[in-house]
């Protein structure tokens, strides 16, 4: 039972993003989160990198929400938060200009331990993702007929683990929802916990988006996203087996730019991409397959929606309130949707971007021309020399070129 | 041996496309040959040759087949296509789909079946007055990893550079990937066709995975093609189920580099392969390996 998917619903009218209640949503995901944290951090191969809770919902003041947690790392951990954005009123997203709450990344060197920020603490230095989410819930005017549900899908199996909270809400106005998810996970060959937190564009909620932080050597931050690159921009196709990029000004001062750390490999289990035509459903969608069942995470967006894979069999050793995520009578089945899964890079190696004439030989010039190892040999009066042509080990010897006609290069 | 390399790089002043296209035919028909033989539950064939008397208004180029031992719901071979032509000054790729059943509304007016409605045909302006060019026509026969590629590059800016051939296993299903790329500055001007086994389908592709320009300049293993066959299938009419996709995949010979205009240029990254760029859409064939 080292994959499990399970979820808790929360009654329309009474749940709220703010309450305090143990049994509430906050609460409720801060003990699924203790509690996978506790078993990741037993495992030998987590021991530099211990998750934990810095602040939760229990902290706040006022009319705050949220949590942050702490990832460790043996030289730079950090901490990522999800927050209602202010200490007053809560301003309840309900439309597309609206953001009422934000999604962050600091160092953990950064924080000062205090109750000032609604009780969460200040940092030195942060960068804010402030359009993360407009989000409702029950206590607003017009939106008393929705109710949520809490949907946790986690892994513990040795270097896959993934743990991944998803809110959706059911009810009233398709408007008013903004289903969206937040996952930690860990890359093969990397150290530290990656996040990726995926925030749907609806007609109420502008700001789609996917905010992606991890580790690049040893360094913490924001990642380059591939996602665009990986999916085909045509309404209806989702895939997993995407890989995220390292920037370079991360890498070089690391002295990583010869040897670039692997790729950093999104969570297998989640299908990203868009859905703003055809068959996806509005949020709640489902896909059964012999094999398993496709979970609608976020909802439909062009910008991003996200999906989870449930393989068959999969369950869940949780003890009630929580419950079977497939036993919820919310989820319709969808058509036309294509996920499309992807293969673990294999390697990257890094270039300089302009031609230096020791790693990258750009054609055409003639200093480019006497030092390209290919074509370089062809200048000098030594037909076959060095095999130019020749490719490589085994190459064909001689070269094959014509003898006349040629113009590029040419020896005289 | 199990690379081959050869550069038919020419002066141009007397060089014409039916002469080059005529010379990297009769490369493309020893090897043709060869991996019919290696791969032999897929066949290859070349159903056009370029005619080498073609005048500069007459089509000149290639019409390759695949038939694939993999069976259409209709239970017949599987059969790609693939037209290059060039015709006055445009060189034309067309990827297709040699089975029509039981596709509704799929095809073209002429009948053409192509792959997906987002995979129809590309094509770039060539300039037909003679000019010097670069041309390179690389092939393997390693198991499993088997290709065919030939490209040519007027000069050194993507709208000159094309790969006119790419014809290569997938590295997942084994079926042959037939693909070219049209001297184009569009970054999606790559056509690929090839054969799904999961969902059943015939699989097509407009561009290659590289990174966005956010990224460092990188060298990336494997090359995989972006699957873009999902507008319609064998369920055009209604409420076409969920497909399931695999990855289509080039053999280890080839990489992305996310950097256009770069025909002939060379890397030397630092595990120490060598890599040559062909065509203007970021395709790298390997010259040398890394060492152990």
């Amino acid at each position: 039972m080292t994959y499990q998917v399970f979820c808790q619903s929360f009654a329309p009218g009474s749940w709220k993003w703010t309450g305090k209640d143990p049994a509430g949503v906050g609460l409720q995901l801060d003990a699924a989160f203790r509690s996978f944290a506790a078993l990741v951090n037993a495992l030998p191969d987590n021991a530099s990198t211990p998750l934990s809770v810095v602040r939760s919902h229990s902290d706040a003041t006022a009319n705050r929400w949220g949590y942050t947690w702490q990832l460790g790392h043996p030289v730079e951990p950090a901490h990522l938060w999800f927050l209602s954005e202010t200490t007053g009123a809560i301003p309840q997203g309900d439309t597309q200009s609206s953001s009422s709450a934000a999604f962050g990344s600091a160092l953990a060197s950064t924080f000062s331990n205090n109750t000032s920020n609604g009780g969460y603490g200040t940092y030195s230095d942060s960068s804010a993702n402030s359009t993360g989410l407009a989000y409702v819930d029950s206590t607003l005017t017009g939106a008393t007929a929705i109710g949520a549900i809490l949907l946790i899908a986690q892994d513990t199996t040795p270097g896959q683990e993934f743990f991944c909270w998803a809110l959706k809400t059911h009810g009233g106005n398709d408007e008013l929802h903004r289903d969206s998810c937040h996952a930690l996970y860990k890359s093969p060959g990397s150290t530290g916990w990656n996040s990726i937190a995926v925030f749907p564009r609806t007609s109420k909620q502008f700001y789609g988006q996917v905010v992606l932080h991890g580790y690049s050597g040893n360094r913490f931050g924001g990642l380059p996203s591939a996602i665009g690159s990986s999916i085909t921009a045509n309404g209806h196709q989702l895939r997993s087996g995407i890989a995220l990029g390292h920037y370079d000004f991360v890498l070089q001062p690391q002295g990583l730019f010869d040897s670039p750390p692997p790729l950093i490999q999104l969570p297998a289990p989640l299908f990203i991409g868009s859905t703003s035509i055809r068959g996806a459903s509005t949020h709640f969608g489902k896909v059964t397959r012999p094999d398993g069942v496709m979970l609608q995470l976020g909802q439909r967006s062009s910008e991003r929606d996200v999906w989870l894979w449930v393989p068959a069999g999969t369950g869940h050793n949780q003890a009630s309130p929580w419950s079977s995520a497939l036993a919820l009578s919310h989820w319709r089945e969808c058509n036309e949707l294509h996920f499309i899964s992807g293969l673990p890079p294999q390697g990257l190696q890094l270039i300089t971007g302009t031609a230096d004439f020791i790693r990258h030989f750009p054609p055409m010039s003639a200093m480019g021309t006497r030092q390209h190892p290919q074509q370089g040999p062809l200048l000098s009066n030594n037909p076959g020399g060095g095999g130019g042509t020749g490719g490589g080990e085994g190459g064909t010897g001689g070269s094959p070129r014509p003898t006349a006609g040629l113009l590029w290069p040419r020896g005289v | 041996m199990s690379r081959t390399l050869i550069d038919i790089s020419r002066l141009g002043t007397d060089t014409t496309w039916p002469s080059v296209a005529t010379e990297v035919n009769g490369y493309l028909q020893n090897w043709l040959t060869a991996a019919n033989a290696q791969v032999s539950q897929h066949q290859l064939r070349i159903a056009t040759a370029p005619n080498p008397t073609a005048t500069a208004s007459d089509p000149c180029g290639w019409r390759i087949e695949a038939t694939l031992s993999q069976l259409t719901p209709g239970g017949d071979p599987a059969v790609l296509l693939l037209e290059v032509f060039l015709t006055g000054t445009t060189l034309q790729i067309r990827p297709g789909i040699g089975n029509s059943e039981p596709y509704v509304g799929a095809d073209s007016q002429q009948g053409w079946v192509y792959p997906g409605a987002d995979v129809g045909t590309s094509s770039g302006a060539w300039s037909t007055t003679p000019l010097p060019f670069n041309a390179q026509v690389g092939w393997s026969l390693a198991a499993g990893a088997e290709y065919f590629v030939f490209a040519y590059s007027q000069h050194r800016f993507t709208n000159r550079q094309a790969v006119p051939l790419l014809i290569a296993r997938d590295q997942v299903s084994g079926h042959w990937i037939l693909a070219a790329s049209p001297p184009s500055t569009s970054f999606d001007a790559l056509r690929a066709v090839s054969w799904n086994v999961r969902s059943g389908q015939p699989s097509g592709s407009r561009t290659l995975l590289r990174e966005n320009s956010f990224a460092p300049i990188q060298i990336r293993r494997p090359a995989e093609l972006v699957i873009a066959t999902t507008d319609w299938s064998y369920y055009e009419s209604a409420n076409e189920p969920a497909q399931f996709w695999e990855p289509l995949l080039l053999p280890p010979d080839f990489a992305a580099v996310n950097l256009s205009s770069g025909a002939m240029s060379y890397f030397k990254p630092p595990d120490g392969s060598e890599w040559l760029a062909i065509g203007g859409h970021g395709l790298l064939l390997r010259i040398k390996d890394a060492p152990p």
